[in-house]
């Protein structure tokens, strides 16, 4: 009763009212869905509740339907892409239907499920009631956890300041540069200060033909000179000192987010465009390190220095410092307006390039496709559009720009302008003014304009680095989706004991495995076979933890694998490509890949087991040769072995092989069997073949249709069996061996081309 | 294969008692529970429409559907409205900053909160229209960017 009452209270609370009121005596919620659309396809919440004797249907504005369970034959959910319907059917008709979005299409697959358990009688046990990898209590009718999936966030701050943690461990040297700044910054305002008595008690009594002491001249002419060359050390060691600073923190924030990169799971980097992130991680991170470099470090003496000017000009005449700042808010307001401009700009600027990179990335290496139909001036033309883009980015920054510049020069003229009025007027009136003040005065305000000048080219730097710091966050924001384990457990060398059970898979909305129940013992060989698109390699990348089930759970030897730290468990896997990929680098490097650290024994060895250690001793450099990505120095069979090899290197528990063997001929193919049955010794295998030749050693050959299991046993079984597999074996064999097709088999392909 | 000609063949559409759409062929053999299929739903949504069974293989191509009869069409142009969902947002109400991001917009079909992942998962057409596509992977059309109100406008520009 009191579970009842616990399903009752997990509905949302403005359905609990009237569904309550529905219930019978002892009545018990079982599952409910919130289908998020109406008949007509449009947005509106209708709550779907099945208990153990009804099916209730509510929605804000209507009574509450009910059908009885003894009437309802069966419960559908069926889907078109993002758009799903729920029908409900009785012994002769359908009852009704329900329209839903992919958004709650899972609630609605555990509604069904539900159905389907309490039709067949099975209590459904609360397994599945907290999160296998965070360990987070899940309610009812909630299928991905809340607690460990990625949220939107909210970060109003300016994506600059977030630039600060980085600059934290190195604050000794950001505190001694800022003071090496202040100083050569106040050192540099000696000489301006000079130009005061130099006028005052020199040049005026000099030009009334008084005489003047020339030690005094000596003194001031000194200061000035002593003054500059300080200020030049100083300015030396401030800019050092920042440089220094800023360089790191660039340095570290790329290292960091290239790091984060890492994390990320396939399913980021299936809807990312290589060159996108190639031009977040290279000129983004560029852009920010400038301006760290060059446009903070003068900024920050500029703004000193301003501080500093208008401290003296206070002192000196306080009124002729106010009609000097007449130009300051027409330039704030400016820099305002031009600010918003700009940022739309450089974004759009960042994204261009992005766009650039992205072509280099998509044709270089398909640079065999290109020149196979011909199509390199395609190509240029498609590099010279996205280069047009980017002028047209620029251009746009540029207009802007170009009014900004001129306009501030003429702003700061008539404020000199002003100045020198003001400064007469006071003149003529016998105001306590000299005229070395005057000359000081505009001289100062003068330096202090230019500064504004190059402070308000400040907005356009800070536009431009906040645009590409935004970007470079945007990576470093990502949650990853296949998640490290809140409570880890250690998997240290696993015995490779894989259990697969009700697995589910989709790749957006469209579902490729249904409920696969598997088990493979240590050291056993298990075969994948079954058309392509059928769903072997997504079940391979789910046994590797590429990616996460949708549904059900993947232990090995008795763990959830989510529970395992995700580098440990994927050390226990060795995989083999149908592409083998080499990086660059010589041959022992990419054989020792997964295992950095092993000896040149270890290498030779595992590369002998392979059956590579010949072909790689008949190259001139051996296994010092150098091999690029795309490996052109080796053929297809050599590059599958030393990527055997290389899998045979870390010894893993675990061995995938997706289709080693598809991309070469027959009789290299021999040759890789004969490596690849040293490989599996002792391990669990999982072979994909096409090939079924391949798997002559499986201990088991399972045959996926359509993302289900319709088959399984060993090879000689199913060939007896004269079902999905033996047809695909006829297939394959009867352009090979006609001789000895059997008839059943053919017998057996016409009936299922009748299904 | 071989029944998917590019002449419209004879056939016949209709709804049974269970809700499924059933198609009667030329050979007067009947296909339970198919679905109309656009082949170039964005680019040339109103021809090559291909009727499939429930696994997806086709059974009939209608290169151009004003060539049939109009009761036919007229259960065809239902069918396919019935599988076609692609909200267009007339408002962005609001949108938060970063990646991912909750927007909050106002469709043709109502109100709707949805996540999106990333700009990537703004894509624009070669005819102007943009496509928004969700984390659940439901779609969005934003059909002029210029008849957008300023808001939206300047709140969609952040993700352009």
């Amino acid at each position: 009763m009191s579970n009842a009452e616990a399903n009752l209270a997990a509905l949302p609370a403005r359905d609990q009212a009237p569904i309550a009121s529905q219930l019978e005596s002892g009545e018990i919620v079982l599952s409910f869905v919130e289908c998020d659309l109406d008949e007509n396809l449009h947005f509106t919440r209708t709550l779907v509740v099945l208990t153990d004797r009804h099916i209730f249907s509510h929605s804000d504005n209507t009574p509450v339907r009910s059908w009885k369970l003894t009437d309802c034959a069966s419960l559908k959910l069926s889907l078109h892409g993002a758009l799903a319907q729920l029908e409900l059917f009785g012994t002769n008709s359908r009852l009704t239907h329900w329209r839903l979005t992919a958004h709650v299409v899972a609630s609605a697959r555990k509604l069904v499920r539900k159905w389907d358990a309490h039709r067949q009688g099975i209590e459904e046990t609360s397994q599945e009631s907290v999160c296998p990898s965070c360990g987070a209590p899940m309610p009812m009718d909630r299928v991905k956890c809340e607690a460990c999936t990625p949220k939107p966030v909210t970060k109003k701050y300016g994506a600059l300041f977030r630039l600060l943690p980085f600059a934290k461990p190195r604050m000794g040297l950001v505190i001694a540069g800022l003071c090496l700044a202040f100083m050569s910054t106040g050192v540099s305002m000696i000489a301006t200060y000079q130009s005061k008595p130099l006028t005052n008690s020199i040049a005026n009594p000099l030009s009334e033909g008084k005489d003047v002491d020339p030690s005094l001249i000596r003194y001031h002419l000194g200061l000035l000179a002593g003054a500059a060359i300080l200020a030049w050390i100083l300015g030396w060691a401030r800019s050092f000192c920042l440089s220094r600073v800023s360089e790191r923190i660039a340095a570290d924030l790329r290292n960091r987010t290239y790091g984060h990169l890492h994390k990320l799971s396939l399913e980021f980097f299936g809807g990312k465009r290589t060159g996108d992130l190639m031009s977040r991680l290279s000129s983004d991170t560029d852009r920010i390190c400038d301006f760290l470099t060059l446009n903070l470090v003068d900024f920050i003496t500029d703004v000193m220095m301003m501080a500093m000017t208008a401290g003296i000009l206070l002192t000196i005449n306080p009124k002729l410092a106010l009609a000097s700042l007449v130009p300051f808010p027409i330039i704030a307001w400016l820099v305002h307006k031009v600010r918003q401009r700009l940022r739309r700009g450089f974004r759009l600027m960042a994204r261009a390039w992005s766009e650039m990179t992205s072509v280099l990335a998509d044709t270089i290496p398909g640079i065999r496709v290109v020149k196979a139909f011909a199509q390199e001036s395609r190509e240029v033309a498609r590099y010279r559009k996205s280069n047009e883009t980017i002028l047209e980015a620029n251009d746009r920054v540029n207009i802007v720009w170009a009014v900004f510049g001129p306009t501030l020069t003429l702003l700061t003229e008539l404020g000199l302008a002003i100045v020198w009025a003001c400064g007469i007027a006071l003149l003529i009136r016998k105001e306590a003014l000299s005229a070395g003040d005057l000359i000081l005065f505009t001289g100062a305000i003068g330096r202090a304009y230019t500064k504004l000048e190059s402070l308000s080219y400040m907005a356009g730097a800070i536009q431009r680095s906040s645009a590409s710091a935004q970007r470079i966050f945007e990576i470093l924001d990502r949650v990853p989706s296949v998640s490290e384990p809140v409570r880890p457990v250690e998997p240290g060398v696993l015995k490779g004991d894989i259990q697969l059970k009700n697995v589910c898979f989709q790749y957006g909305n469209r579902r490729v495995l249904h409920h696969i129940d598997l088990k493979i013992a240590p050291g056993e060989m298990v075969g994948l076979v079954g058309q392509s698109g059928a769903g072997k390699s997504t079940l391979v990348n789910l046994i590797c933890r590429f990616y996460d089930v949708v549904e059900g759970s993947i232990s090995v030897d008795g763990h959830d694998i989510r529970s395992f730290p995700i580098s440990a468990y994927r050390k226990n896997i060795g995989v083999v490509l149908q592409e083998p990929f080499l990086f660059y680098g010589t041959i022992a490097d990419n054989i020792a890949y997964g295992k950095p650290e092993a000896t040149r024994e270890e290498i030779v060895t595992a590369s002998r087991a392979a059956g590579a250690h010949d072909f790689i001793l008949r190259l001139p450099e051996g296994y010092d040769s150098v091999v690029g990505e795309r490996g052109q120095l080796l053929s297809g069979g050599e590059r599958q072995r030393i990527s055997i090899a290389r899998a045979l290197l870390i010894d893993p528990a675990i061995l995938i092989l997706d289709e080693a063997t598809s991309s070469v001929d027959t009789e290299t193919e021999r040759e890789i069997q004969a490596a690849l049955e040293t490989l599996i010794q002792g391990r669990t295998t999982i072979a994909i073949a096409h090939r079924l030749s391949t798997l002559n050693r499986a201990n088991r050959v399972i045959v996926l249709e359509a993302g289900r299991i319709v088959e399984q046993g060993p090879i000689d079984e199913l060939l007896a069996k004269n079902g999905h597999y033996s047809r695909l074996h006829a297939a394959q064999f009867e352009a090979t061996a006609p001789v000895s097709s059997d008839e059943d088999a053919d017998e057996d392909d016409d009936e299922s081309s009748d299904e | 294969m071989s029944a998917a000609t590019t002449t419209t063949p004879q056939f016949d559409l209709h709804y049974d008692d269970w809700g499924r759409l059933v198609l009667v062929d030329a050979d007067g053999k009947y296909h339970e529970g198919v679905t109309p299929v656009r082949s170039f739903p964005l680019s040339d949504p109103e021809h090559w429409i291909s009727i499939c069974d429930s696994s997806t293989r086709e059974l009939i191509c209608i290169a151009n559907p004003q060539s049939l009869p109009a009761k036919t069409r007229e259960t065809l142009n239902l069918a396919l409205a019935k599988n076609e969902f692609i909200p267009i947002i007339e408002r962005i109400v609001h949108a938060t900053h970063g990646e991912p991001a909750e927007w909050q917009v106002e469709t043709n079909r109502g109100p709707r909160t949805f996540v999106l992942k990333g700009e990537d998962d703004i894509r624009t057409l070669s005819d102007g229209r943009l496509i928004v596509t969700d984390s659940d992977g439901v779609r969005y059309f934003i059909n002029n960017v210029r008849q957008l109100d300023g808001h939206s406008r300047r709140t969609l520009e952040r993700f352009l």
